[in-house]
């Protein structure tokens, strides 16, 4: 990044604190972009990882209460299901989903919290990805995070919306199956009916992401994108 | 089945896969929530959860960064934290912690992780204590530097330091023995 503010001495000073979780806000955010960038510092953040999360194996194992399997499970069948009702059943059907952009979403989660932007997320990878919300939290005054599918007319799932209400609140655009290609328009619909266009999301191949930077997200009743061609997408939060 | 096998199933939508994967792990990802809440019932909703953040990154997981064990106990860890700091009701213990740690448990994941437990446990009891107390309540409860200062009552970059020092000498007593 080109506003990148630390050297690779200085980062490396942080590195350890970075690979075991223990730096928050900016200073994160800054080592992070400076690894980013940097192979070397990413080489030895990789390795001080792999030692901090071994120690997470000394946790001694404990048999959970009657029941949680089940549970468990049941709560990822929720996920899994098109419609909660189908939790219900004991085998889950076997749907196709957009775990891969989900994990980049959240990537880019991420990686627009540290303000970095939407052309980071490619190279933010490390290990940044699924839960660091804390911290992503902490450094965006964030009050929280919640997504929405994007469906067809149809029904059928053609990406996530997910909505960050913090400081910035912003609004994450994710299409990992569309049914046409093209420049779709996106419009917030408000609880209170009204419509705002806010831009454009480029799709090739079915997929496509963008990012925008709003007041609240709290107001969002309604995401509608629109293709050239009429394809109407939508997410109700 | 192997454990890359059914994380590639559960990317793909397969159900049984992630039930093979919670019996396969159910003990190893509750103990672990266990050892960072301290409460049974939360422990439960962050093992529960963890899970399910499985099968949501499945996609995502990649062998190159690390076995399966120690990706799926990484999101336990983060999962953990995550709710220990929505509600912090337990008093924080490195004392009890590290001595946890210390402890060998039952073997529940064959002779290959028996053998690379002890090793990471034999490397973690060389270190100083200050150094030790100060790399577990960061891996393990998620407190930064400056946590750590507070409760441990020292300057935060005495903290800083210990947390550098502590990695690092594990980091090479893991090396050698890598050899």
């Amino acid at each position: 990044m080109d506003d990148d503010r630390y050297g690779c001495a200085q980062a490396t000073e942080l590195l350890a604190e970075l690979a075991v979780g223990a730096i928050a806000g900016e200073q994160r955010a800054d080592v992070l972009r400076h690894v980013a960038g940097c192979p070397s510092c990413r080489a030895e953040l990789a390795e001080l990882a792999r030692v901090a999360d071994g120690l997470l194996q000394l946790a001694p194992p404990v048999e959970p209460p009657a029941g949680f399997e089940s549970a468990a499970l049941a709560r990822i069948a929720v996920e899994a299901a098109p419609s909660p009702s189908v939790a219900a059943k004991p085998r889950y059907p076997r749907i196709r989903r957009p775990g891969r952009a989900l994990a980049a979403a959240f990537a880019l989660v991420v990686a627009v919290a540290l303000g970095a932007g939407a052309v980071w997320w490619r190279t933010a990878a490390d290990r940044s990805l699924a839960a660091r919300t804390r911290q992503t939290q902490e450094l965006a005054d964030g009050r929280y995070l919640k997504a929405a599918r994007l469906t067809t007319v149809a029904g059928d799932s053609a990406g996530t919306v997910f909505m960050y209400e913090g400081n910035p609140s912003w609004l994450l655009v994710t299409i990992s199956a569309a049914p046409v290609d093209g420049s779709y328009r996106v419009v917030l619909i408000n609880q209170d009916g009204r419509r705002y266009p806010i831009g454009a999301c480029e799709v090739a191949s079915g997929s496509g992401t963008t990012a925008y930077r709003l007041a609240t997200v709290a107001s969002i009743d309604t995401i509608e994108m629109t293709a050239p061609s009429g394809v109407l997408l939508t997410a109700r939060t | 089945m192997t454990d890359e096998a059914l994380l590639a199933g559960m990317a793909a939508g397969d159900a049984q896969a992630a039930t093979t994967l919670v019996r396969r792990y159910q003990a190893r990802v509750y103990g672990l929530a266990l050892t960072i809440v301290g409460v049974p019932a939360t422990a439960e909703d962050v093992a529960q959860d963890a899970f399910l953040r499985a099968w949501r990154f499945a996609g995502g997981y990649d062998p190159r960064r690390g076995g399966v064990a120690t990706w799926l106990l990484s999101i336990t860890r983060n999962a953990a934290i995550d709710a220990v700091r929505m509600r912090r009701d337990q008093p924080y213990e490195p004392e009890l912690l590290l001595a946890m740690l210390d402890t060998r448990s039952a073997d529940d994941g064959g002779q290959e992780r028996t053998a690379d437990a002890d090793r990471v446990r034999t490397a973690l009891r060389t270190l100083p204590r200050d150094q030790a107390a100060a790399v577990v309540m960061a891996t393990f409860y998620g407190l930064t530097a400056k946590e750590i200062g507070a409760r441990e009552g020292v300057p935060i970059g005495t903290a800083k330091t210990r947390i550098r020092l502590g990695l690092a000498r594990l980091r090479d007593k893991l090396e050698v023995h890598d050899g």
